[in-house]
């Protein structure tokens, strides 16, 4: 019953519009107040909630993303994937989803790939005559893809609150990602040639090779990251640091657009962004104190032993959990609330710990896409210029692709832990 | 428009910068290039900690905080803004009792040795405190701003 109370009173202060993680404070200490437990521990719980070594990986990962913005590199892998792919039906859709693989191997973050790339692409799309609802969809869904290729935001938090090595879930999500952006650019090819969407001309090969070289130090980002972590030259949270030192350098030495006062608004916008984060975090150090005195992980146990027999039927039954909530609640706070409690209950049923990761990264990707809280859908319509109403009824279909990947990745584990289990 | 930087945030972000350093430091020293101090990891910690609550000021002053308004935007502005003062009156009485609890942290971790780095605990713990000050100042300005605005525009409406 105070279970109830306090997951209920939490969530109505969302609704009356309190920031999510200063609503989880609130709760939290309207429970320490209600039980007699006083406060004591309250700013301790707090701050040990924010320190976490790998949790040094969200802000640099952050900046890097920032920095690749900052110095126009999304520009030249705009380019690029527009010779490669630009005269194939449904050019510029395809163009769309390949920048956005490309950019998911330097940034961890979909809203990062929605912001960056999202506004160079819909005025592309829009001035080749595509309409709107498919340029902001594709947009929008191929920012998808971005925590799926390492390196991921959402999978350095997923490993630091399930105990997961990082590096393994960076090699597990590469295929499942590859697989949504071949599912969404097959949906493109057919939306396309339905609505005889116009295409570039075939560039020559001289061309095509000459963008690649101008693309290649970009284009080998997720190759240090990835080739970094495995040799063990560094942990995954120093490859957030070298992520950026590498972004940094191949501006000054390839393209040199980064200003200081650029390079400024990119660390000073990263510690906003990291501040807002780490206020959740904060929040969840205090409300996962309580969930855990109140035994919520035991009761959702309880729950999910009653409902499933078997690893499928769990999986099942997590993903439509996670799919309805990521409606209506943000994707960040259902990784750190829920997602904790389900994990010893996935082990439980003999989950491949990496393989759950990459099944919840995958949902909680969906979830960004899912009106009426999409993030990524904000963000495009707000880059875009487009009216979230039409974005958010135009993305329905958008929604196929992903969810067909994430029956697959479910049904054939080996899609999310083949790649891992090759490097152990 | 000339961009307004906020105090917080720009604090936050040169310790940022210092933690980014700290950590290349720890890279470069598990090279043969030179020889790594062992405290790299836990002050990069303790910075992360410093900046990310130390910049919650500013995410208070932009109003930058994650949040699902949606319910709330339905309503007649009038009505937003008397729950906004609501909610900022409840949010200054709470954090101004972390304020207290972060400050009986600071005497309480006053003697706790820390691992590698040359001081105590209560330097860390001292964040939350710092923070916590902080955003009661950025609440208190809010509050003030929406109050001044909300009696001035009945007085105008009033008068007209």
């Amino acid at each position: 019953m105070v279970l109830l109370c306090v997951v209920v009173g939490w969530l109505l202060l969302v609704l009356l519009n309190i920031p999510i993680g200063i609503g989880m404070i609130f709760v939290s200490m309207g429970y320490f107040y209600y039980s007699g437990l006083g406060l004591t521990f309250a700013t301790q719980r707090m701050v040990d909630g924010l320190n976490s070594f790998p949790m040094l990986a969200v802000p640099l990962f952050i900046l890097a993303a920032a920095i690749l913005n900052s110095a126009g590199i999304t520009h030249h892998l705009f380019g690029f994937a527009r010779a490669l792919v630009g005269h194939v039906t449904g050019g510029l859709g395809h163009v769309n989803v390949l920048a956005s693989l490309f950019f998911s191997g330097m940034s961890g973050s979909a809203i990062a790939d929605a912001g960056g790339l999202g506004k160079m692409e819909i005025e592309a799309m829009r001035e080749a005559g595509y309409d709107d609802e498919f340029s902001g969809s594709i947009t929008a869904a191929s920012s998808m893809i971005g925590p799926l290729v390492p390196p991921s935001i959402t999978m350095v938090l997923y490993g630091v609150i399930s105990n997961t090595s990082i590096g393994q879930l960076f090699l597990g999500g590469i295929v499942p990602g590859v697989m949504c952006a071949g599912a969404l650019m097959c949906m493109v090819y057919f939306v396309a040639r339905k609505r005889a969407y116009p295409t570039d001309t075939l560039k020559p090969a001289g061309e095509i090779a000459g963008m690649f070289v101008k693309s290649l130090p970009a284009l080998l980002t997720p190759v240090v990251i990835v080739g970094g972590i495995f040799s063990g030259y560094f942990s995954p949270t120093e490859a957030a640091a070298i992520t950026v030192l590498y972004a940094i350098l191949i501006d000054l030495l390839f393209y040199r657009e980064l200003t200081f006062r650029r390079l400024w608004d990119a660390i000073y916008d990263t510690v906003v962004t990291s501040s807002a984060i780490a206020t959740i975090i904060a929040g969840v150090g205090l409300l996962g104190w309580v969930l855990a005195r109140e035994q919520a992980p035991q009761q959702i146990a309880n729950l999910f032993l009653a409902i499933a027999d078997d690893k499928l039927t769990f999986l099942i039954a997590v993903n439509l959990m996670i799919f309805v909530l990521g409606a209506f609640i943000e994707s960040l706070v259902i990784l750190l609330v829920v997602v904790p409690i389900l994990v010893p209950v996935a082990l439980g049923f003999g989950v491949d710990p990496v393989h759950f990761g990459i099944i919840v990264v995958l949902n909680l990707m969906i979830s960004i896409l899912t009106p009426p809280m999409g993030m990524a859908l904000f963000v495009v319509a707000q880059v875009g210029d487009i009216p979230y109403q039409r974005l958010a009824k135009a993305i329905l279909p958008w929604l196929l692709p992903p969810i067909i990947v994430l029956v697959l990745v479910c049904t054939f584990p080996i899609l999310a832990t083949g790649l891992p289990s090759l490097m152990r | 428009m000339k961009r307004k930087y906020g105090f917080e945030a720009s604090v936050s972000s040169v310790l940022f910068i210092v933690l980014f350093f700290v950590m290349v430091l720890q890279i470069v020293g598990r090279t043969d290039l030179v020889v790594g101090p062992i405290w790299t990891e836990e002050l990069a910690r303790w910075l992360w900690v410093w900046m990310a609550l130390i910049g919650i000021g500013t995410v208070e002053r932009d109003e930058a905080h994650l949040r699902m308004g949606f319910l709330m935007e339905a309503l007649p502005p009038k009505v937003q803004k008397i729950w906004a003062i609501l909610i900022d009156c409840v949010y200054i009485a709470l954090a101004s009792h972390l304020v207290w609890i972060g400050y009986k942290t600071i005497l309480r971790t006053w003697n706790n040795e820390t691992v590698t780095l040359p001081t105590t605990d209560a330097v860390l713990y001292a964040s939350a405190f710092v923070a916590l000050v902080l955003i009661v100042h950025r609440i208190f300005r809010r509050l003030l701003s929406n109050c001044t605005s909300f009696t001035s525009t009945d007085l105008e409406k009033a008068e007209s």
